[in-house]
């Protein structure tokens, strides 16, 4: 009974870590790297918690959150793609930017430096007596169609040549600047999705530090993954598991000073899997260049 | 020609006006600006720990006692909150060759390692550390502790009896770091426990996990969840902005699996949050240390070394429900206050929680154990290395009610 629970308490923290590392994947499939995944995350989390709190509506929460996603891919991708700018650069102002609106925008709206009030959230479906969100199944969902689209159809080979080998692709037909930057915008939206479950799923609220770093565990499940969302599910999942059991390990050994220890078990754990599995990693070839048309 | 010579001319005046008028600006200042006035004001910095502001407890109210110093006591407050850890030192350094302000309290535990390095370099700063000590005496540095376990021992009683209420006999605690306060509330709380125990022949299950962050309420949630699976009826959400989760785990326990169970807040009355679910909230007067240690600058009665708040001095306790008024009528203010809510109405929700959940048998140890410990009859032990805190810990485990006590006996 225990390991059941356990199984199902992973897909929680699952989530988020697989939108983000699925946008990711189809963004630097393209060539382009946005390590601001933390940054959308967070405003996201914010746009759909003021929106959820303000109408009560979780639908539009999610739209907005998603339409956020989307406008911060427009601005990555110009910046990126369109302007050559420096992407780490640019992805590393956006989680800078985002933590600083978060701030004021809860010093704005409520007058508090931490956390929004609660706002309304997901309802959850129950199966087999546990509730679980339905985003969780989206979620999969969307992960296996991105693996669909990159290595099943035409559409995605192409998008894969515009991070593998741009000049070739170009002689091909492909307008790579387009290519790439609706793959940012794509890959940005997605990770907006994950910012709505931590905020109107997950937590109920939004707090100032509500991603915690969850942005960046989902960029190490890209690598992870080897750019592939199938994989990307396994090591969300994996890292999820490993999570719960860390707790459920602090909490039943009443051990202190062993937390510690147990709260690197979803790294470790997470680490030996890749060692162990999925082998050598291989990067797009033409990830973060930008494309200089001759 | 003419007009264009005109403009030039004009655009020259204009120019010269600028000049002008900067040029006398700049002489004049000197004059205009007020000379130093009668009595200098006092000025205070507080400096936050990384946590910052607006995690509704321990932050917010040292922010509390600080404005009511400024108000009260006519002192000049600034805040400031380091951006990570790396960032503490240089900013204490950095105010104290400022020379700027007659008093710098540190709040939490984490200044203690940067004041340690910078204390002996600034002899004419003064500091107040609080919620933790350096272990070391300066002229100019007072260290304001809190007696926690006096406070949690007490929260301890009540959540166990709570426990009995809502159909079991667990409580759990979710704590931030493994840090020396959250030592003191383990002892208290598991003293509590144990107590009740002892008095009632009740048995209690007692679970204490530490999340290793005071920020991310998603972990706190996660944690809070597993808790509640191990059978949790009560959970004493000490862990800051983390166990904002707790709260939020305890409502959707209820709407999931519809068993009720509640959390108990701490540092600030927190009940407001969700009165439905939260019945009491543990008090740690950050507010009114901080006042202490800026009253002891202004009125000049400062006095270096230790000095440790508890039942007796109104430093820790818990909120009775004027308190949970104030703090509802703060957050119905900034409408923060959940939708159908009003201050009176969560005053009112929390009452009935209180009368149904804590009967008057777990009151009535309640009030003997508090009189023991503002009577001075039993004072507990504080830990001083990590070690002393865990042999604590398994003696209580073990019922030896007395290994936590520095003073008098209960058994």
């Amino acid at each position: 009974m225990f390991v059941a629970d356990l199984l199902i308490m992973a897909l929680t923290p699952m989530v988020p870590l697989l939108l983000g590392a699925v946008g990711e994947i189809i963004t630097e499939r393209a060539g382009v790297v946005n390590i601001g995944i933390e940054g959308i995350f967070l405003l996201s989390a914010l746009t759909s918690a003021v929106v959820s709190f303000y109408t009560g509506n979780v639908t539009l929460a999610i739209l907005v959150g998603l339409a956020t996603g989307a406008v911060v891919g427009v601005l990555h991708g110009i910046i990126s793609v369109y302007l050559r700018g420096d992407q780490i650069v640019s992805g590393v102002g956006l989680n800078l930017f985002a933590y600083g609106i978060g701030v004021i925008t809860l010093i704005t709206l409520w007058n508090t430096f931490g956390n929004s009030p609660p706002v309304k959230t997901v309802p959850k479906i129950s199966i087999a007596g546990r509730p679980i969100s339905p985003l969780t199944f989206i979620t999969i969902a969307i992960a296996i169609a991105a693996w669909y689209f990159l290595f099943k159809t035409n559409a995605g080979l192409r998008l894969r040549a515009c991070g593998e080998d741009p000049r070739a692709a170009e002689a091909m037909g492909v307008n790579i600047m387009r290519v790439r930057f609706l793959a940012t915008i794509l890959g940005a939206t997605l990770a907006g999705l994950g910012g709505v479950y931590l905020s109107v799923d997950w937590v109920g609220q939004f707090t100032k530090e509500i991603s915690a770093g969850r942005g960046f565990i989902a960029l190490a499940n890209v690598a992870f993954s080897n750019w592939n969302p199938l994989l990307a599910i396994i090591g969300a999942y994996i890292f999820g598991f490993f999570d719960a059991s860390a707790i459920y390990l602090s909490i039943t050994s009443a051990q202190p000073i062993l937390t510690y220890l147990f709260k690197a078990i979803p790294y470790l754990g997470t680490l030996a899997v890749a060692a162990i599995f999925v082998g050598r990693a291989r990067i797009p070839a033409a990830l973060g260049k930008p494309y200089i048309k001759e | 020609m003419l007009k264009a010579q005109i403009g030039k001319i004009v655009v020259i005046a204009i120019v010269l006006l600028i000049i002008g008028v900067a040029v006398g600006y700049f002489i004049l200042k000197p004059v205009t600006t007020p000379t130093p006035t009668v009595a200098k004001k006092v000025e205070v910095a507080v400096l936050f720990d990384v946590g910052g502001r607006g995690d509704l407890s321990f932050n917010d109210m040292a922010w509390l006692g600080a404005e009511r110093a400024s108000k009260e006591l006519g002192v000049e407050v600034s805040f400031l909150t380091p951006k990570s850890l790396a960032d503490m030192k240089p900013l204490l350094e950095q105010l104290s060759k400022s020379k700027k302000y007659d008093l710098l309290v540190l709040v939490g535990f984490l200044w203690t390692t940067p004041l340690n390095e910078t204390a002996d370099k600034f002899p004419d700063q003064k500091f107040a550390l609080i919620d933790a000590t350096t272990g070391i005496v300066r002229p100019n540095e007072v260290d304001i502790l809190f007696r926690e376990q006096e406070c949690a021992s007490l929260i301890g009683v009540i959540a166990s009896g709570m426990a009995y209420e809502l159909g079991g006999n667990t409580i759990a605690a979710l704590a931030g770091m493994d840090i020396p306060p959250l030592w003191k509330f383990h002892i208290g709380y598991l003293f509590g426990a144990k107590y009740f125990e002892a008095k009632t022949g009740k048995k209690v299950n007692f679970l204490w996990v530490y999340t290793g962050t005071f920020t991310d309420p998603a972990t706190g949630k996660q944690y809070t969840m597993q808790l509640l699976e191990q059978g949790a009826k009560g959970v004493y959400g000490l862990a800051g902005a983390t166990h904002l989760g707790t709260f939020e785990a305890v409502k959707a326990w209820e709407t999931e699996r519809g068993e009720k169970v509640s959390a108990i807040g701490q540092d600030a009355s927190q009940e407001w949050i969700d009165p439905y679910h939260i019945p009491l909230s543990g008090a740690k007067r950050v507010d009114v240390a901080v006042y202490t240690a800026i009253e002891m600058v202004v009125k000049g009665t400062w006095k270096e070394g230790i000095i440790t708040l508890g039942l007796k001095e109104g430093g820790v306790g818990i909120w009775d429900l004027d308190g949970v008024r104030w703090f509802a009528e703060q957050a119905a203010e900034a409408g923060r206050l959940a939708e159908g809510l009003t201050p009176d109405k969560a005053v009112e929700i929390v009452k009935g929680l209180r009368e149904k959940y804590i009967k008057s048998y777990v009151w009535d140890l309640v009030n003997e154990l508090k009189k023991m410990i503002v009577e001075g009859k039993i004072a507990f032990k504080t830990p001083m290395t990590h070690d002393e805190y865990v042999k604590i810990i398994e003696e209580l485990k073990k019922g030896n009610l007395d290994a936590a006590l520095a003073k008098g006996s209960v058994s």
